[in-house]
């Protein structure tokens, strides 16, 4: 009832606001950071506004941001980094406070502290590039690059590759019930992994400041028919469980320099020829579950009692809000280890994020289907600040695309590949938000 | 043998029925002129109740010698006029009988822009004529169902097929458009003979109407109730199309709408006279071309149609035949055209489709009136109707690596092996890179009919008897070569598939038919009662010979008839009846589904720098059992209906129950298979570098072998998993449990409002569909794994569908109202036709024959357990659904009760079990489903003008949808609000010029 309520006073305010938007003035409003259910009181934390209009202001010594906006409905994001990540991300409603009665535009944003991740995800290349003969687009090229962010080795063994499902955030959502961005299982915290993840067969150790290239599809040279695609015939590891997923066009033959140890396992669950993930805004994470113990993981239950007093056996990890014969795994938020948000540039304005903002404050704007990919931004000063980079990093970066509306680019002006090129380390920026953490790069990082 | 030994006993019971007493008769004997101006109407038609006929000569002159005394209705007809029927008395010769015929056009009062009801037939049978058909300006002879009671306009489209449906709707059940029958000058129009078009996802359509030339259409008739038993191979009703015959002037028709352009041109010659004074008779010519675009903003894809129809008539009533005139017509007509997307610039450069919709269709037929005390005609036809629909897909590949495509039809393990190398191997690599390929199907059925019928018509004082005793034999096949490549070098995975190999179906048809028209007192009882065998002559099939009865009762009670009683509130009253079997024949897709094949990939070596790799299949044909068990679809009809007169009030409501048993299905059983599995990573260990492999399969056990091209190192054997699962087989079944469909149609004439020279119609139906399928249905979730990672392990068996619902039911009420003014005096007519939907329920169901439930309420969705009692009608609940049964690959025999293994599986603890057997559980997504889904009531109006300018021109406008209706209708299922253009035909309009000369 409450919610019923809450949603009801939410679309009258709406109504309200949308409805006087021609003649209201713009509204002084208060944003208040809060922590842990009480006020923040931090000072200079940005806090920015996106929808009807986009804003920023900084906090005051309260906590407080305050500004002037027009009436209309807004997403608030804010980000800091304080030796952890603090994230905070809510949609608010600016009304006219002279025609809505007892209405106040004071707003609370919920900050949520998250630790930086040593193991991460740096680039995402998935969502296809054009054919030479001009036919169309070609997407069976796709890619994640895993990277140590840390001078120590890290044991990736038990790492798995999920993603989130429905696999496009921008149509109906049966998770996002009420229509307020709040998915159902926020509150239980566990992250709805579509019907299949994958995991490595042997160990897997990344050095420091090093990466592995996991091909999707296809770990052969695409680029011999695709110019515009990449060479995958080199990926470290390629998602290849034929018996569970044997699509011809998606699982071709990996090049015989991949050894056959590097095939990853399919975990599989739900139905399917082809472990299908979204073309426009795929939502990738990683997480950790010893190989050991995936299969028990999908098929543990419970027994319990129901409403009319049977007893019933229940799975614990698997859920069928999506659909009845696609199942989502339940993925602990405790073992994720990092994610990416994609929101697809057509979309934007129907795009809901899917990652809470522990885990993903953030998203990356990308368009599909031109070849571009969400790379990972550069931490400046952490990486400037590494001894052995003295003369090694390229600046003066133009693989951005802000040519390209809601293109964006490395604020830090850092080339990364060609500092790694070079000898140099790269430390990047994982402040679990990925509006800060990623940009869309012209080409796959793999072209160059 | 015995059905023969019925059938006839029942026709001599019908012949015998009346004894052929001697009879007094007499000759009528007359002229038909021109009611303008007194000329003499050359080829006019008279035909008497009892069948009996004559043609008027260039005096307009006819004769008709050997008439019964009695009343007889005299019906006199011409292409061009107003059909006159009127009652006599024959008591003595008549002669100098005149007739006088008006010329059918806007300066007469009465026409009529609607589906007229045929008040003389004993069933449901509707007729629109050339007035109605010219008003609502038809591009496709489909479009006049938005003429029937309560039927919807929908906007005209040649770019995709379109079929008649009668009496049902398209996402039904029961293959309704396949059972209904369509005939052009009685040549059937049939596709019994068309391969492939039957899938489990979709029903068997009926003929597409498309290539006929609507401008030709002198009129239609369409049968919805109990027809007569000379109609065959049909379950849902008959249209009968009638093109223009006769002498006529030119007329040349232009019409234009933003999809279509047509020009037409006809004429109905005169040939004049030989020497000895005979009649030459008529030729009539007709030509139409019509193209029409799918995309009006870019009209490239287009559909085209070149028609050019030729149709001779003549008499025989000279000499020897002045008592016993023969008639006799033969026919042939011609299309050129079809689909094409060639020249659509928004296609890839040189991808397209084409095909062809080329037909010739020809008949002859003859009518010989002989006027005896014991036949009084015999008619012999004969039709034949060849299609080619040869279709062309041209489409652009590409791929990162070599692409495997399979075209062997051999059991067994295969290695690929590049096209360069051998391109008709069983399994080829297709280079990576970028090509075409054109795919062809050469598809052309045809059909023929040659059919005999003698008439006998007898009076028994005020009674009179007709028999009806006929045969039929009717062939379909097929000469088209089927699906193959135009470079086997570069095509797709596909298997040949030739359709002439098929033997011809034939069938032979036995019927008789008895129609008794008794007066009693005011009225008149018509008692009609047939029986129709069909015999289906399949050689060297499995099917062999099936025989099929269908008997036909109607019976009409007309009470009173409206020329006895103008001065009476009641003018007219008539009660009919109507009660009948059909059987529509299997088509090829049913009779021959094309074979398929199982392709498993079972081993992939790594790919190396040319970007080739090996790869080896198990082919497995999959068996193609032809079901000799099947049996032929047949509808049980019954009908009432009443018509009366109230007060210049005409109403008519017509009550059917249609019943359509064994409905054509197309299903699957499963089998175990096996296959040796060769995972890449047992590579791992082979000594033989990777650039030096060669790969080899035992073609019988899959045993994978690695040879050293260099000869350096020995061959070596991978070792390979045997896995098992199950493969399906498809087969033609027939639906166990009938599904029904009943509802009444209802059409009210309101009297003519003079003054404003306005008539009002309503007519409607109130329609309703019910269909449960109770068939045991497998299915095999070959996309799941199991849970240790092999492949499926378990089929399951339902009651119904494999999901958790296994019917629907929905119910209609349409309603429109039609406002037509006419005003002759500037020959044009207007109308107004509001199409309301008043109701529109859609029900998804699950139950059993016996109405208990099958699919079941949870209390918790992921719990898969129900335990609760309650109705997954009433509520919102997710829902789930078990197999009855289920077996597996370790023990493919024994078909298990699935609930009772999955409950002990559950009590055991057993979650790789549960697991593995909740992928076989069908559970709603929704907690509605089940819930009736009431769609808000919506409406859609149309106009339609036709203006005469004198006898030179005529010129007609429609809009659909006039108002641009874009409201929004309400889901009660959902709660939620939709588009109304789901519903209703989108704003729509066009314009026909005719001139006559």
């Amino acid at each position: 009832m409450k919610k019923v309520l809450l949603i009801a006073t939410m679309v009258i305010a709406s109504l309200a606001a949308i409805s006087c938007t021609e003649k209201s003035e713009p509204q002084d409003i208060k944003i208040q950071l809060m922590l842990d259910g009480a006020a923040f009181a931090r000072e200079g934390v940005t806090v920015e506004l996106t929808g009807t209009a986009t804003l920023s202001a900084e906090t005051d010594a309260s906590g407080i941001a305050a500004l002037t906006a027009p009436v209309g409905i807004y997403d608030v994001r804010a980000s800091f980094n304080d030796g952890q990540n603090f994230n905070g991300a809510a949609t608010i409603t600016v009304v006219d406070v002279t025609l809505v009665p007892d209405a106040k535009n004071e707003f609370e944003l919920p900050l949520e502290i998250s630790a930086s991740s040593a193991l991460i995800i740096k680039e995402v290349y998935g969502t296809g590039c054009q054919k030479n003969d001009g036919s169309g687009n070609y997407s069976n090229d796709k890619y994640i690059i895993l990277y140590n962010n840390t001078a120590e080795e890290i044991d990736a063994s038990n790492i798995c590759i999920g993603h989130n499902n429905p696999a496009n955030n921008y149509a109906s959502n049966k998770y996002n019930a009420n229509g307020d961005g709040v998915m159902t299982y926020f509150a239980e915290k566990w992250l709805p992994c579509g019907w299949a993840f994958w995991g490595f067969k042997t160990t897997v150790k990344i050095a420091p400041y090093s990466q592995i290239v996991i091909a999707i599809n296809g770990a052969v040279n695409h680029t011999e028919t695709y110019t515009n695609s990449v060479d995958l015939s080199g990926a470290d590891y390629v998602m290849y469980d034929t018996e569970k997923f044997n699509q011809a066009a998606s699982y071709p033959a990996p090049a015989a320099t991949i050894p056959a140890t590097n095939y990853m396992t399919a975990y599989k669950y739900g139905p399917g020829t082809a472990w299908t993930t979204s073309l426009m805004s795929p939502g990738f994470f990683i997480f950790r579950l010893p190989q050991s113990e995936a299969e028990a993981f999908i098929t543990a239950g419970h027994k319990e009692t129901d409403s009319n007093g049977k007893e019933v056996t229940i799975l614990d990890n698997c859920d069928y809000t999506i659909g009845a014969n696609l199942p989502n795994a339940k993925i602990p938020y405790e073992w994720v280890v990092d994610a990416v948000e994609v929101f697809h540039i057509p979309n934007l304005a129907k795009s809901v994020s899917r990652f809470p903002s522990s885990i993903d404050a953030g998203y990356i704007k990308l368009l599909d289907k031109q070849g571009y990919t969400a790379y990972r931004n550069v931490d400046k000063a952490a990486t400037e600040a590494l001894p052995e980079n003295a003369g090694k990093l390229v600046y003066n970066y133009a693989g951005g695309t802000t040519d390209v509306e809601n293109g964006s680019t490395d604020p830090s002006g850092i080339d990364a590949e060609a500092s790694i090129k070079a000898g140099a380390h790269i430390i990047y920026m994982d402040t679990n938000n990925s509006t800060n953490d990623f940009h869309m790069r012209k080409v796959a990082s793999l072209k160059k | 043998m015995k059905r023969f030994r019925i059938l006839i006993l029942s026709l001599a019971a019908l012949l015998t029925g009346f004894g052929a007493a001697a009879q007094q008769t007499f000759t009528l004997s007359g002229t038909v002129v021109d009611k303008g101006d007194g000329a003499p109407v050359e080829f006019a038609t008279v035909v008497l109740s009892s069948g009996q006929w004559a043609v008027c000569d260039a005096k307009g002159v006819f004769i008709i010698t050997k008439v019964a005394a009695g009343k007889t209705v005299v019906t006199i007809s011409c292409v061009g006029y107003v059909e006159d029927s009127r009652e006599i008395t024959v008591a003595k010769d008549i002669r100098n009988y005149k007739i006088s015929l008006a010329q059918d056009n806007l300066a007469l009062e009465g026409a009529v822009v609607t589906a007229q009801e045929s008040s003389s037939a004993a069933t449901t049978s509707r007729t629109i004529d050339k007035t109605a058909l010219e008003h609502v300006q038809l591009m496709n002879v489909s479009s006049i169902s938005g003429l029937m009671p309560g039927g919807a306009t929908a906007n005209p489209s040649l770019t995709s097929e379109q079929q008649f449906n009668i009496r049902g709707a398209s996402a039904e059940e029961g293959n309704s458009s396949f059972g209904t029958a369509v005939e052009v000058d009685g040549v059937r129009l049939s596709n019994n003979g068309a391969f492939g078009q039957f899938s489990s996802s979709s029903q068997m359509k009926g003929v597409a109407t498309n290539n006929i030339a609507s401008t030709n259409v002198e009129s239609v008739e369409v049968i919805t109730g109990v027809p007569s038993v000379e109609y065959g191979d049909m379950t849902s009703g008959i249209v009968k199309i009638n093109t223009k015959k006769g002498k006529t002037p030119w007329m040349v028709t232009m019409s234009t709408s933003p999809n279509t352009k047509q020009v037409s041109a006809s004429k109905g010659f005169g040939l004049g006279e030989a020497a000895s004074g005979a009649s030459r008779g008529v030729l009539n010519a007709s030509t139409e071309y019509t193209r029409s675009v799918s995309e009006p903003m870019s009209p490239f894809t287009a559909y085209d149609r070149a028609q050019l129809s030729l149709t001779w008539s003549n008499l025989s009533n000279r000499g020897g035949l002045a008592s016993t005139p023969l008639r006799f017509s033969a026919g042939v007509t011609g299309n050129v055209g079809g689909y094409n997307s060639a020249a659509d610039p928004d296609q890839f450069k040189d991808t397209y489709t084409k095909t062809r919709d080329n037909v010739i269709r020809g008949n002859f037929n003859l009518n010989w009136l002989l006027s005896k005390s014991w036949i009084t005609n015999v008619e012999m036809s004969g039709s034949i109707s060849y299609s080619d629909k040869f279709s062309r897909e041209n489409t652009n590949y590409s791929s990162a690596v070599g692409k495997i495509e399979l075209h062997g039809r051999d059991n067994g393990y295969y290695i690929a092996k590049p096209i360069e190398e051998d391109p008709t191997a069983t399994v080829v690599l297709i280079p990576r890179g970028y090509w075409y390929n054109e795919m062809l199907e050469d598809n052309r059925p045809i059909n023929w009919k040659l059919g005999l019928k003698a008439n006998w018509s007898k009076n028994f004082g005020n009674a009179n008897n007709k028999v009806k005793v006929g045969a039929d034999w009717t062939g379909d096949g097929n000469y088209g070569r089927g699906i193959y490549s135009a470079d086997i070098a570069t095509a797709p995975t596909y298997r040949e598939w030739l359709y002439s190999d098929k033997p011809f179906m034939h069938n032979l048809a036995l019927y008789a038919e008895d129609n008794l028209m008794l007066p009693i007192g005011q009225g008149r009882l018509n008692l009609i009662a047939g029986l129709r065998q069909d015999n289906t002559f399949i050689r060297n099939s499995a099917y062999g010979t099936v025989s099929s009865l269908s008997p036909r009762f109607n019976v009409k009670y007309t009470v009173f008839s409206e020329k006895d009683r103008r001065k009476n509130f009641l003018k007219s009253l008539a009660f009919r009846a109507s009660w009948g079997l059909a059987v529509k024949l299997p088509s090829y897709s049913i009779l021959y589904p094309t074979p398929s094949y199982y392709d498993k990939e079972v081993f992939k070596s790594t790919t190396n720098s040319e970007g080739n790799y090996y790869i080896a299949y198990r082919i497995t044909p999959r068996t193609m059992e032809y079901n000799s068990n099947l049996r032929f679809q047949r509808n049980r009809q019954s009908e009432v209906g009443v018509e009366a007169n109230l007060g210049g009030t005409k109403v008519s409501l017509a009550g059917f129950y249609n019943e359509t048993c064994d409905s054509y299905i197309y299903t699957s059983q499963f089998d175990p298979h096996s296959y040796l599995y060769t995972p890449t990573a047992n590579l791992s260990g082979c000594a033989i570098p990777a650039d030096n492999r060669v790969f080899s399969v035992n073609q019988g056990t899959g045993v994978i072998t690695v040879t050293d091209k260099t000869g350096a190192l020995p061959a070596e054997t991978i070792a390979g998993i045997v896995r098992n699962e199950f493969i399906s087989r498809p087969f033609a079944d027939n639906a166990q449990s009938p599904l029904r469909r009943y509802g009444l149609e209802w059409v009210v004439d309101f009297p003519k409002i003079k003054a404003l020279n306005t008539t009002v119609r309503i007519d409607g139906n109130w329609y309703n569909y019910r269909a449960i399928n109770t068939n045991l249905t497998a299915t095999y979730p070959s996309s799941h794994t199991s849970s240790d990672g092999t492949p499926f392990k378990y089929v399951g068996f339902y009651y119904g569908n494999t999901s958790y619902s296994n019917g629907r039911q929905t119910s209609n009420v349409n309603t429109n109202l039609t406002i037509t003014t006419h005003i002759p005096r500037v020959r044009m007519i207007f109308s107004l036709k509001v199409e309301t939907c008043l109701l529109k329920l859609t029900q998804t169901l699950s139950e059993r024959a016996d109405g208990t439930q099958r699919t079941f309420v949870l209390s918790n969705r992921t719990a898969y357990l129900s335990t609760t009692d309650e109705n997954i009608y009433e509520g919102e609940h997710y829902c789930i659904c078990y197999p009855d049964y289920y077996i597996s690959v370790s023990d493919p025999n024994t078909m298990r009760p699935f609930l009772e293994d999955y409950k002990a599986a559950v009590d055991a603890g057993d979650m790789a079990k549960v697991t593995d057997l909740n992928k076989l559980l069908s559970v709603t997504s929704f907690t509605n489903i089940f819930l009736p889904d009431y769609i808000s009531p919506y409406f859609s109006a149309n106009i339609s003008v036709t203006k005469e300018i004198g006898d030179l021109a005529s010129v007609s406008f429609y809009a659909n949808n006039f108002f641009n209706n874009l409201s929004q209708v309400h889901s009660s299922r959902s709660d939620t609000y939709e588009s109304v253009t789901s519903y209703i035909p989108a704003f729509y309009y066009g314009l026909t010029l005719r001139l006559k000369f």
